[in-house]
């Protein structure tokens, strides 16, 4: 599986229930599973909505989540 | 079925695990989104849906500008793209319906001139506080906005639960990016202190936004309340001063 930045993987727990089931079984085993470095687990599991907030607001963009990803392959892409 | 020409929806208050599924599927599924989010995950899970109809309308804010000018100048670009022919969805954070006037006002006028529109529940901030407080609204609640209830004459019932909204922009119609101004806050004490006692319980209120973070919960008395900066999105919640009296010259039972 594709290493996860904290954003990315934020959406996906947003979207997409597969990667919410497994978060809320087991949330460190999840995130390890999602590939989210160290850096990013630790900034999840802080319980610090300001330090969550400010490492979101500086996270690089993506727009090929899961969605656009299974569009792609449903179009042979 | 399903021929709405502008939905309404709400991405919830903690957008990890509250979002629909019904609201998730509009937006992928609408021509043109436009949007009023506060968290970095509802913006980027709704351009991630569709990346090519997602706009943000935050761009209407503006330092101590009016928010009625605000609403009014997204309620007619919405309605622009409704009349343009385009499936519009018209997203906020929370539930759509709850402290939020364009979503409403948009979808007045939609209807008022053709146009089949709809708005779907969501999870508000006050079903949040029911949660982490352990509110059960059958003792009664009244749901009042803080500057309304300062500002006009309001009935409290001291014998239910009551909200005060938006306690952190007491007496201030206008955006601030950062911090609300909240010089209302010593008469709205004083108001209150017509019906609870000084020492009454009270406490602010504000729900979390990502998973794993606890809401934040201020409790103290009613009189130390100027003394307690508010953030913008905290709210006010007072509980019961008792259980109600009986009303014997209704019932007898």
């Amino acid at each position: 599986m594709t290493s996860l930045n904290l954003k990315t993987y934020m959406v996906r727990l947003a979207t997409d229930i597969d990667y919410l089931s497994d978060f809320v079984a087991d949330p460190h085993k999840a995130t390890e599973k999602a590939g989210l470095s160290p850096q990013d687990q630790a900034v999840l599991f802080s319980g610090d909505q300001s330090l969550i907030y400010t490492t979101l607001t500086t996270a690089p963009t993506s727009h090929s989540g899961p969605h656009a990803r299974r569009k792609a392959e449903k179009q042979g892409k | 079925m399903n021929d709405e020409r502008l939905i309404a929806v709400g991405t919830g208050i903690r957008t990890v695990g509250q979002f629909s599924m019904e609201a998730l599927a509009w937006i992928r599924r609408a021509d043109k989104i436009l949007y009023v989010v506060s968290d970095p995950i509802a913006e980027e899970a709704i351009k991630t849906l569709n990346p090519k109809g997602a706009e943000s309308m935050a761009h209407f804010y503006g330092e101590n500008k009016p928010r009625a000018d605000t609403y009014r100048q997204m309620v007619e670009y919405t309605l622009a793209y409704v009349r343009a022919g385009r499936r519009v969805c018209f997203a906020v954070y929370g539930h759509p319906g709850v402290l939020v006037y364009p979503t409403h006002e948009a979808i007045r006028r939609a209807r008022a001139e053709g146009f089949k529109a709809r708005m779907l529940p969501a999870i508000s901030t006050e079903d949040c506080l029911f949660a982490d407080l352990g509110i059960d609204p059958v003792a009664g609640c009244q749901s009042l906005e803080a500057t309304d209830f300062l500002v006009n004459s309001r009935r409290i019932d001291p014998y239910s639960h009551v909200l005060l909204w938006q306690i952190g922009g007491l007496g201030d119609s206008t955006f601030k990016r950062h911090k609300f101004d909240v010089r209302g806050m010593p008469q709205l004490v004083q108001k209150l202190m017509r019906l609870y006692h000084p020492g009454h319980t009270v406490y602010l209120y504000e729900a979390s936004i990502f998973p794993g973070v606890e809401p934040m919960i201020r409790s103290g008395p009613l009189a130390y309340l100027p003394n307690i900066l508010p953030t913008a999105s905290s709210t006010l919640y007072i509980p019961p001063i008792s259980a109600p009296p009986p009303d014997t010259a209704a019932w007898h039972g």
